[in-house]
Order: structure tokens, then sequence, then C-alpha cells
């Protein structure tokens, strides 16, 4: 029941986002290459920010790159033409993410391989208690006389 | 003696992890000594190797338009500077220097490019802080400082006599540098 | 006079450097000389550090607020028009300052956890006090020798610099407080891990003396790293509130090990569990908080433009670091085989495992996290590359593995301990699925397409379904055995187990946020337009109408503000006016956006360039949703405090502590 309350209020919520998409006369509008612009600036590093892209940020060479972006969308530029002006100007440093090529193919496979290894390590984990209902005498015994030796030997 | 070579190889399949961790640990720091150790200015050039950029402005304090065409067959510095930014004054000596010194031989050329500035504020800068004894260009716009792939200023391009870049150096210059690079492009002092 | 205050706090320092040297070889000699009468003394002079580290502070504070220039921290991050508020908080604006607030906070931690364990834990305590002495001595030699904020500037200046105007605004208050609270709290059960490693002991007693500990310091960097967020989120003006950068990566990363921790933890408690893991946990989210403190400080990760690296005290850091972790692990790679439990995980469908899952993925994210913010430094040490590693590679690898987490925080908490039939966990589980398939259906009628957005939504409505279903079934096996109400009957079940139920609050706080994430990244809409005084635009529901831009004024700035009227339908909603700020002194220009906030959404607008004859340039975000962000985590204060709120198990649970009270307490009495 709450769960459909609560579905509401999402429902609620987000219609807002929805409604209202035709435009009414007089108002400006945001014109089809700032969306253009929008998604390669995204990709973008600003050079001296920290990891920030082109398109967040407010320093002088963000908004010169921004203007440089505008006049290319606007000379017919492709999305990855555009993208290269700035690799070959900057190096492959001005991209956010880098490519999924050569040594940089690493940081791509690293989460796939760092989870896989350790859903092995569980399922070695709980495939051992099979042979550990009746564990070894000889370990456990072991470990216990060395906790209790400790014990004796603290103050 | 079956139950000692079993709980040796117990053993090592439990201790696995065992060397593993400290050699991560000790990679890791590790990693972190060459990275303090490593040049903080350090910014490979993507121009390094590769013809300089075509230019064509406007020349600061004086008529006519500097061309890179016209600077070709001799090996040459470009250095990037403007009055706004405050680490261009310390290396101002040094450049001045290095002016005189080799603007008279022949042997090098060297062009200031004044970027993203007014001209009058640039020709003040230079007559509180002594005028350079070589021309520069004027980059208002800073559209030759995108095509050299400058992001902070003072940056310095070395090129050498067939036009290639050869270095790009971020940051004040010093007389160190400087003796660096001209080695790098073929000049002797 | 205002140079010999800050004398005084110098000399209070130094003493305190002296005291915690003492206090390492005092904690060590006790155990080896079995001299308990050493431990009172080393005990004593960590509580007087604190009251040294007090005086300490305030003499830098005191500097701050007389303006007192001839302190060099004080001349570079204040100046005479400085509101007194920043003047006091500038203590913690730059790096001197803030290392010295860490130390304060420590000082407190070790006098508090020796106050209150004292009697409980007395085997422990020279271990523990030693370690805590060792890292205080660690910061001390830091702040006195590196880092001073106590250094003279001679001739002293008439006027100082500023503080950085980013940081003069209230989110400075409380941000950075709150996240060395997380980051220094974790030196708790840092220093019970070390201490049951050099014991070799195996019972769980340490993870029960640290758990409120542990949960108190993760509830503060939470709120550390939150309140960051919402900073980040009003004062840097681009619409987000998180960016991946390595500074609030390095406050991720022991937030994730540490969330690990708190609930692998429970496995230990109560089924005497991962002993070893636990304890490398421990180690890990301490030396990760000192990571995060010394990456941002040392200048490995900066860029370039950022501030001088001094490089004495990058490797001065580096052999602080190197000493923790490689010492903590030794020694759990030393001791780690008198910690095996002879008990194994009894059935795969258990908590047990659900936890082992809950840790595997936190720490993958971890992983990948410190893999992702180090990568362009290997790549530059090693390739001579420069890369960037940003927010979309984080934004694709750690989203996902984070999804996971929240599905499992609907399974895990209702899936029993030891051992589940799968007919008992397909019944438990029945209802969730259902709002997860609810959810989902939900998700694709808003047009929502992307498989890992779905599952998130899918995710949130399985937990929420899972808490709920749990509860009631709870609830019901109550009031049939009491007979009490159904009201009495909740109220006395959740006033009973308020870490069970504190916990599933902290759940529910978790998917507010994730919902709030989700829904503000999925549907926020962003607009940049050239105004002309009386123009109008529109953006979600909103419509906004330019009114000019006018000059104003504060006490150390100037700003250029631009009016923006704000309509909806029919309704006026008042005015905007977002500002570019001007702080001379230091020559820094800040972006004031204009915020208006409801629950369903916030309409966010900065202003950009003028660009003559009136017009500007004015970007306008509309960003559904993303107060649910923040909502979600006063959400989770109230489950951590709730839980938290759980009083102390009766002394007979503590068997191990109460069996161990020997010799070692009964001549010392308490240690103040």
């Amino acid at each position: 029941m709450r769960l459909v309350v609560r579905l509401l209020v999402i429902l609620l919520a987000s219609s807002s986002l929805l409604g209202g998409a035709g435009a009414a006369d007089g108002l400006i509008q945001e014109d089809r290459a700032e969306q253009r612009l929008k998604t390669i600036a995204s990709g973008l590093r600003c050079p001296v920010c920290q990891g920030e892209a082109v398109y967040d940020s407010h320093s002088t060479i963000a908004n010169q790159m921004k203007t440089l972006i505008r006049e290319q969308v606007a000379a017919g530029r492709t999305d990855d033409e555009i993208r290269g002006f700035f690799v070959t100007r900057y190096g492959a440093f001005v991209l956010m993410e880098p490519a999924a090529s050569g040594m940089n193919l690493m940081i791509w496979l690293f989460p796939l391989l760092a989870l896989s290894a350790g859903m092995l390590a569980i399922l070695v984990l709980l495939g051992r208690r099979r042979q550990a209902v009746a564990p070894p005498a000889t370990s456990v015994g072991g470990t216990e006389e060395f906790l209790t030796r400790l014990e004796r030997l603290e103050p | 003696m079956t139950t000692v070579v079993s709980n040796t190889r117990k053993t090592f399949v439990h201790a696995w992890w065992k060397p593993l961790l400290l050699i991560a640990t000790v990679g890791l720091l590790g990693l972190f000594a060459l990275g303090l150790g490593r040049d903080p200015t350090f910014m490979p050039s993507a121009l390094v190797g590769r013809a300089v950029p075509d230019f064509e402005l406007a020349t600061l304090s004086a008529a006519g338009r500097t061309r890179s065409g016209d600077l070709a067959g001799n090996p040459l510095i470009i250095n990037f500077w403007a009055s706004w930014c405050g680490a261009c004054r310390s290396e101002h000596d040094t450049l001045l220097k290095l002016g005189r010194e080799l603007q008279g031989s022949g042997q090098v050329r060297i062009l200031g490019i004044n970027h993203r500035d007014t001209a009058s504020n640039a020709e003040r800068f230079l007559s509180s802080l002594g005028a350079f004894p070589y021309p520069s260009a004027i980059d208002a716009d800073g559209r030759t400082g995108v095509d050299f792939g400058v992001f902070g200023l003072p940056e310095t391009f070395f090129v050498d006599a067939t036009g290639i870049v050869r270095a790009r150096h971020i940051g004040p210059l010093n007389e160190r540098d400087v003796s660096r690079y001209l080695a790098v492009i073929g000049v002797e002092r | 006079m205002n140079g010999s205050i800050i004398e005084f706090g110098m000399a209070a320092a130094s003493l305190a450097l002296i005291l915690s040297c003492a206090a390492i070889v005092l904690a060590l000699a006790s155990v080896s000389m079995r001299h308990p009468a050493f431990a009172a003394v080393a005990g004593r002079a960590l509580v007087v550090n604190f009251v040294l580290a007090t005086v300490a502070c305030l003499s830098v504070v005191w500097a701050f607020v007389y303006n007192d220039f001839s302190v060099a921290y004080v001349a570079q991050n204040s100046n005479t028009r400085l509101p007194l508020i920043y003047r006091i908080t500038a203590l913690w604006g730059a790096h001197e300052g803030s290392l010295l607030l860490w130390f304060w906070m420590l000082s407190f931690y070790s006098a508090a956890v020796i106050c209150l364990h004292w009697t409980t834990h007395p085997r422990s305590m020279p271990y523990i006090m030693a370690t805590f002495a060792a890292v205080q001595t660690g910061f001390l030699v830091l702040i006195l020798f590196l880092s001073s904020p106590f250094t003279e500037l001679l001739p002293a200046p008439v006027e100082g610099r500023d503080l950085n105007p980013l940081l003069q605004d209230p989110g400075l208050i409380i941000h950075p407080p709150m996240l060395y609270l997380g980051y220094v709290g974790f030196v708790v059960p840092f220093a019970f891990a070390i201490a049951a490693l050099m014991r070799g002991s195996s019972s769980a007693e340490w993870v029960t003396a640290t758990r409120r500990w542990t949960l108190f310091a993760w509830l503060s960097l939470t709120s550390g790293i939150m309140l960051g967020g919402y900073w980040a989120y009003y004062e840097l003006g681009w619409g987000g509130y998180w960016a991946w950068d390595p500074v609030e990566n390095a406050s991720l990363m022991p937030w994730l090990t540490g969330t690990a921790l708190l609930h692998s933890i429970m496995a230990q408690e109560k089924r005497n569990l991962f002993q070893g893991w636990n304890a490398f946990l421990a180690i890990a989210t301490f030396a990760l908080s000192l990571l995060g403190t010394f990456l941002v400080r040392s200048g490995v990760l900066t860029s370039v433009h950022a501030f001088a690296v001094d490089p004495t005290r990058g490797l001065y850091l580096l052999a602080f670091l190197a000493t923790v972790t490689i010492g903590g692990f030794s020694l759990l790679v030393m001791r780690a085989d008198t910690l095996r439990s002879p008990v194994r995980v009894e059935g795969t469908l258990s908590r047990e495992t659900a936890l082992l899952f809950n840790n595997l993925f936190l720490i993958v994210a971890v992983a990948t996290v410190f893999f992702g913010t180090l990568y362009p430094l290997a790549a530059e040490v090693f390739l001579g590359e420069r890369v960037t590693v940003a927010a979309p590679y984080f934004n694709k690898t750690v989203l996902p593995i984070m999804v996971a987490v929240v599905i499992l925080m609907a399974i895990g908490p209702v899936v029993p301990w030891r051992k589940a039939t799968r007919s008992h966990l397909q019944k438990l589980l029945v209802i969730p699925a259902m709002a997860a398939l609810a959810a989902t259906i939900t998700g694709l009628t808003f047009g929502i397409r992307a498989i890992i957005p779905l599952l998130a939504l899918a995710g949130i409505g399985m937990v929420l379904a899972a808490i709920i279903t749990d509860t009631l079934r709870s609830l019901r096996a109550r009031s049939s055995t009491t007979g009490e109400s159904s009201h009495r009957a909740l109220a006395s079940l959740v006033m009973w187990n308020r870490r069970r139920y504190g916990g599933y609050v902290v759940h529910l706080g978790v998917t507010c946020v994730a919902f709030g994430i989700l829904a503000s990244g999925l549907f926020q809409e962003a607009k940049t337009v050239v105004l002309s005084p009386g123009e109008r635009f529109e953006i979600g529901d909103y419509i906004l109408t330019f009114n000019g831009m006018e000059s104003v004024a504060g006490p150390n700035w100037a700003a250029r503000q631009a009016n923006l009227e704000v309509t909806s339908g029919d309704d006026s909603l008042g005015s905007m006016q977002p500002q570019r700020r001007n702080y001379p002194r230091g020559e820094m220009t800040t972006t004031e956006s204009a915020i208006r906030s409801t629950l369903a959404g916030d309409l966010y607008v900065v202003v950009g360039e003028e660009l003559g004859q009136g017009r500007a340039s004015i970007r306008a975000y509309s960003i559904p949703l993303v107060g649910w962000i923040w909502a979600g985590w006063l959400v989770i204060v109230v489950g951590s405090l709730f839980a938290l709120s759980q009083p102390r198990p009766a002394a007979s649970r503590q068997s191990a502590g109460s069996r161990q009270v020997d010799a070692v307490t009964t001549p010392v009495g308490g240690v103040i």
C-alpha cells in the first residue's frame, strides 16, 4: 500500500518534467548548435581545471574553447572532427576519458577483472565449508594452544 | 607424513594473499614516490615533433604583420606572454638577457607572442620592465594560442631550423632551462 | 602581546610532541616490563595532549580574530575586512590550519577512547595508546617542522591577503570539520585492530568495542561528503554536485571501505567470522583516510597550475603513509594465522554470503576509484603520457557497481544468519520482486530505456518493499506473541532493536539519495541563452524574464547581478539574482548561482558574461528531484543517530572483557 503511495509521489513529482514541452511565442530559444556544443564540450577537459569539463567550466580558456566549438559546428564539422581539432593541439589529455586502446584498455578491464577475481574468491570460500565440517584436529589444536600460550604470556 | 604435506599445501593456499598484499602496498607507495619526484610542470605537447602552426598576426608597436613563413630557415624561440600574467614577470630578465645575447648573432630568432592582451597594456608592461630586443606579435583573441595548445602563461616553444617544434616549456624560464633547450634545437652559445 | 599568544600555542604543540613520544615508550614499556603504572602515565599524557591541542588551536584562532598579521598563516588567509565568522573558520581554510584541526580531533578521539574504554579493555589499552600516540607524533612533527601555522612573518604586513573566496561561505564552516571528524574517527577501529593483532586476540572484542565509533566516524564522513557536495552545488555554479575530481575521490574511498567495515564486522560480532578481513578493512580505511588528507595536500595528483609542490613535505607524508600501511599490513600478515577461526560460512543462502557480496562490491568500487584516480599518475610515470580519467569513466564503472550494492540492500538485511532454505528465501523476496517489477515499469513509462538506471530504479523499489514487509512481519509476530496493539508493538519493536531499525532508516535514506542522483541525472535540463533586458526564456516548467544587470557590493566584494523574474503557468514565483562576484583583495571572481529549491526539483540560474547593450549570457538548469539527495542525507543522519542511541550491551555480555579485568585496572582506577 505504502509502495503505491510512494510510486504516486514519484509520478507526481516527475510529471512536471514531461509537461509543457510546447514553446510559447516570444521566448528566446536555445539553438540546436547549443545542444551539439553541450555534447562535445562535455567530453573535453578544461585544460587548466581539475577534471572539469569544458562545458561546465567558466574559465577563460574553456570559454574560448566553447567559442571555437560553436564556430566549427557552424562551419559544418562533425563531432569527431572537432574533438580531433583539440586532440591535435592539446593531446589526448583533453579527452575526459581515455580511448579504450593500448595501455588505456587496462582501466576499462580493471573493474571487470577485480569483480571476477572477487567472485572466484567468494566461491572458493563458500566451497571450503564442505571440507570444513570436520576440521583437522591439528590445526585447531595448534591455534588454541598458541592462543593460551599468548594469554599466559601477557601481563 | 601425509598430514604434514597437506598442511603445507593448505598453508600455501591460505597464504597466497600475504605476499600479494605486501607487494601491492609497496608498489603503490613506490608509485607515489615516483609521483613526488616528477616535474609538476610536465605536460607533453602534442606539438613536439610536428611543424610550427601557421599564423599571421599584427606586430606589437610596429607596422606590418608577422607571418610564420617569414621566420622559417633558422632555429626559432616563440614565447607566449601577457601583461596580466604574473609569472611572466619572473622570466622577464631571462628573456631580456637571452634576446640581447642571441638576437644579433643570427643563429636563432626569437618571437614573442602577446596572448589575449591589449596593445596598450602590453606596451605599458614592456616600458616598465624593459622592452624585448626582439619583436612581439599580437594574438588578441588567443586563436594562435589554441593552435599551439597553450593553456597557461608563460609558455615557450623551441623550434629547430627545419621548422619542427622540438620542445615546449611551461612556466617561467630560467638560465638552466634555456641552455638545455637551445642544445635541443642545435644552437651553440 | 599577540605574538606571545601564538608562541604559547606553539609551545603547547611542542609539549604535546614530547608527551606523545613519551606515551609511545611508556605504553609499550607497561607491557614489556609488566608495569601498569606506566600505562596510567601514558594515558594521562594523551589526555593532557587534548588540552594542549585545544590551546594550540585557540592561539591560531586568536591570531585570526585579532588580525595578527605577524603570523604568516593569518597574513596569507585573512584580512581586516573579512567577516569575523570567516576569520574564525579560516583556521581550517588552508593546509597548515587544517592539519592542526586534524590533530585536535585526533587528540579528542584519543582522550575519549582512553576515558571510556580504560576499564573495559585494559589488556588492549597499552597497544591502543601506543597507536594513538604514534599517529599523534606523526602529525605533530608535520605541524611543527614542515607546515607550521605558527610561523612568524616579520616585518608584519599592515594588511593580510584573503581567504580563498570560494571558501567564504557558510558551507565551509561545517564541511571540512565534518569530513575530518570522519577521517580521524577511523583511527579508533584502526587502533583497536592493531591492538587485537598485537595481542593475537581472535575474539570479537575489538569489533564490539569499536562498532559505535566506526558508525560515528562513518556518519561524520557521510555528512562531510554530502555537505561538500551541496557546497559544490551552490558555490561552483555548474549545476552539479559531484565531479569525480581527485579530491572528491579521496574522500569517497575511505567512505566505501568504512561502509564495508560497518557491515562486515557484524559477521564477526554474531558469528566470529572474517576476523582477518575486518582487521584489513580497519587498517585500509584509516590508511585511505590518511591518503585522502595527503593526496590533496602533497601535490601528487594536483594539476599543473595548482599551488607549488613542497618535496620535503610530500616525502614526509609518504613516509608517514608507508609506516601506517606497511606496519599495519605486516602485522596482519604475521598474525593472520592466529585469527583464523574454526567457524565457517554454513549456508550459501545466508546473511554471511550477502555480507561477502556487499564487501566484494564495495571493495571493487574502491579499487576502481583508486585505479582510475591514480592511472593518470601511473601513465605519466611509466608511459610518459598525460591522460585524463574523469567523470565519464567513473560514471560508467562505479555507478553500476553501486547499483548492485543498492539491489543487495533489499536482500541482505532480510536473509537469516547461518542458513536459509530456498523456499524461505523465495517467500521473503516475492513482494520485493514485485515492487522491483513495478518500479521498472514505472521507469519505462517515463521513457527510461538504459539498463543501469532501470536496474537502479528496480533496486530502489525492491529495498523499500523489503524493509516494509520485513518490519510488518516482525510486527505481526510480536503483537501475536505479546498481544500488544500494533502501535505499541511497533514502538517496542523499534525501541528494542535500534541497531536494526536505525540501519533500516539509513537504508531508506540511501535509497532517497540514490533516487535523487538517478532522477536529477536523467531528467536534468540545461540552457544557455543570451538575453536583452525584457526578453524571456523557458526552462522546465518555468519562464524567466530578464530585467537587466545591476551592481551590488558586500563587505569585501563587489558584484554584477542579474535580475530575473520567475513565473510558472500563471503564478509569479518572485525573482532570482545570480551574481558574478569579484574579490579585489585576492583578485578572484566567483560565480554565485541563484537556486530555487523544492522537493520536486531545483531551478538553478548562473549569470555569465555581459555582452554590451545590456545583454548578458544566462545559463539555467532545471534539475528535478535533486533535493532528494540532501533530504536522504537527513534521513541517514536520523537513522545513524537512532542506531547509536542503542544502550551499550550489559556488562554480562562482555564476558571477554570482564574476564580480563585484572591487575592492570585496579591500581589505576580511572585516568584523570
